[in-house]
């Protein structure tokens, strides 16, 4: 398989904290994998560095075969990567199709005007907003917050998709929804890294996934080895001696 | 489209006519309300969506003013103008490089501060190296000249607003205002767009200051770096409705006939009850007066 993205020995450091400590894994192109690891354990750091919103303190991020490490998000969304926030982040005053246009405006795509609109509709219609193109960000409830942030996301077709904790906080039913929205995404060949703390969801949506633990990690295989794996239980539930 | 902007032009053609129905001092309140028109539009065209409140529009005026002072016995007229838009581009780009990574308050502050380091400058430029404060403008205008002026800049910025808010560069400036972390994710150069906004903002304000400066015929730094002038745009854009196309000329227009009655009715109060005003403002009407109609009308319409 193709390699979509790369990171090596990736290292990300605040001060004196270390939240990453050289992680390197790979991603292949229409692969699904997902992020996971207890709280603090520099998954949305690790996540950061690849949408450019923090800058490596050392270590390589290849995307499609460039190192893009040192680039700006604004630079690395023109090159096909896009992203969810862990804490929901529209546009507030702008109609829901405005802000799905903003996706298609800048990024890798640059589009505009009639052919903008159309696009953003046609994704506003797969994340089921489409009823709702026409009102302020600010009116819409928090599932739909999340799907439009999707549907921003999506907009411009990208390469990699970077999902941040895009699951939590639905209910049970809205989480059925989201997992079955997140498999078409996934069904239509989309490449896409997925941090998630909901073990259910990881299992529906992700064949592989990693696993990391204070800033290392720890685990990286098929998604049912992984788990049963003691270190990951351990770092999620604690070693049985400290009980 | 093309009928608003038939009735955009006939408005300007119509207004080109003041000269003749008014008497002087009608037309000084005249190109007063153009100015103010211009520097609030321009004011609006960076500081609307980005919501970063900027105090320097004298800064640039009064560079403007300056520029004309000093080059008008040597060079021809339209030379100067040009002169002057180009030094107000360098000097907001300067600017701009500089301070667009401020955040809220602090950029408020250096706008503030930009405005009377440049005015402290010249000064001690003026007294130290040229040997004099004050400068001469001897060019051959009369007030309707200075108004025709104006108004075909204000045509010019209404149009430069229009297609702004209508083009990618606009939305890209909404999304800066509303989330950087958005607009940087999705792929907008957010110090550039912003740059840009200010520099062309600034050059319009710096034209403006230009092309004021023959009525004073005498000019020094108090005179054309007044604060004051800062302060009155921002109050006026905001009345308006800094988001609206045609927010800040609805602020100018009531604001500048108030600030006028009252300077020549309380000269010796003229402050206080303009920060008065000011408070009231910004506590009655946060988004504006057409914010306020809209919402009036909608509530209305929705019950």
């Amino acid at each position: 398989m193709t390699v979509l993205l790369q990171t090596e020995d990736l290292t990300k450091r605040f001060g004196g904290l270390t939240a990453v400590r050289g992680v390197s894994f790979t991603l292949s192109f229409g692969e699904v994998v997902g992020l996971l690891g207890p709280n603090g354990s520099g998954k949305t750091t690790l996540l950061n560095m690849i949408s450019g919103a923090h800058r490596a303190t050392s270590g390589q991020i290849n995307f499609e075969g460039h190192p893009i490490q040192n680039l700006r998000p604004d630079q690395i969304s023109k090159q096909g990567i896009a992203r969810t926030f862990q804490l929901v982040k529209v546009l507030p005053t702008m109609t829901v199709l405005e802000n799905t246009i903003c996706g298609l405006a800048f990024g890798s795509s640059r589009m505009w005007g009639a052919e903008a609109e159309g696009k953003a509709m046609e994704k506003l219609h797969q994340v089921g907003l489409a009823d709702k193109a026409k009102q302020p960000a600010a009116t819409l409830t928090y599932i739909d917050s999340k799907r439009l942030e999707l549907a921003r996301a999506l907009a411009a077709d990208p390469h990699l998709l970077l999902l941040d904790e895009w699951l939590s906080g639905l209910t049970p039913e809205e989480l059925q929804e989201g997992i079955k929205l997140i498999k078409s995404i996934r069904d239509a060949g989309a490449s896409i890294l997925i941090v998630e703390h909901i073990m259910s969801a990881i299992r529906e949506l992700c064949p592989r996934c990693i696993v990391m633990n204070a800033g290392e990690k720890i685990a990286d295989g098929l998604t049912g080895d992984v788990l049963q794996q003691q270190d990951v239980i351990e770092a999620y539930l604690g070693a049985p001696h400290h009980a | 489209m093309s009928k608003k902007f038939g009735l955009f032009g006939g408005l300007l053609g119509l207004l080109a006519f003041a000269p003749l129905v008014f008497e002087d001092y009608g037309l000084g309140l005249m190109i007063g309300i153009v100015s103010y028109a211009i520097l609030a539009q321009a004011w609006s065209l960076f500081s609307g969506p980005t919501r970063y409140i900027s105090l320097a529009t004298v800064a640039f005026y009064g560079v403007g003013a300056y520029v004309v002072a000093v080059l008008n016995e040597d060079l021809a007229y339209p030379l100067i103008l040009l002169i002057a838009v180009g030094t107000g581009l360098v000097m907001s780009l300067a600017v701009g490089i500089a301070t667009l990574r401020l955040a809220g308050v602090y950029f408020v502050i250096f706008s503030f501060g930009l405005a009377e380091l440049v005015r402290q400058l010249i000064t001690w430029y003026e007294v130290n190296v040229s040997g004099t404060l004050g400068r001469y403008i001897f060019l051959p205008f009369e007030a309707r000249h200075i108004y025709w002026m104006l108004l075909v800049l204000a045509g010019v910025t209404f149009a430069i607003a229009w297609w702004i808010r209508n083009s990618r560069t606009g939305m890209a400036l909404r999304v800066i205002g509303e989330d950087e972390d958005v607009a940087s994710h999705v792929g907008i150069n957010i110090t550039r767009t912003k740059l840009l906004l200010f520099a062309i903002s600034a050059s319009l304000m710096t034209l403006v200051g230009a092309i004021q400066a023959p009525r004073w015929v005498y000019i020094e730094p108090s005179i054309v770096f007044n604060p004051t002038v800062s302060f009155l745009t921002v109050i006026m854009a905001l009345l308006g409705g800094p988001h609206r196309l045609l927010g800040p000329i609805c602020g100018v227009i009531p604001l500048f006939l108030l600030f006028e009655w009252l300077s020549a009715n309380f000269p010796n109060h003229y402050s206080i009850l303009l920060g008065g005003v000011f408070i009231l403002i910004v506590f009655l009407l946060p988004k504006g007066v057409l914010e306020f109609v809209d919402r009036f009308r909608l509530g209305g319409a929705a019950k």
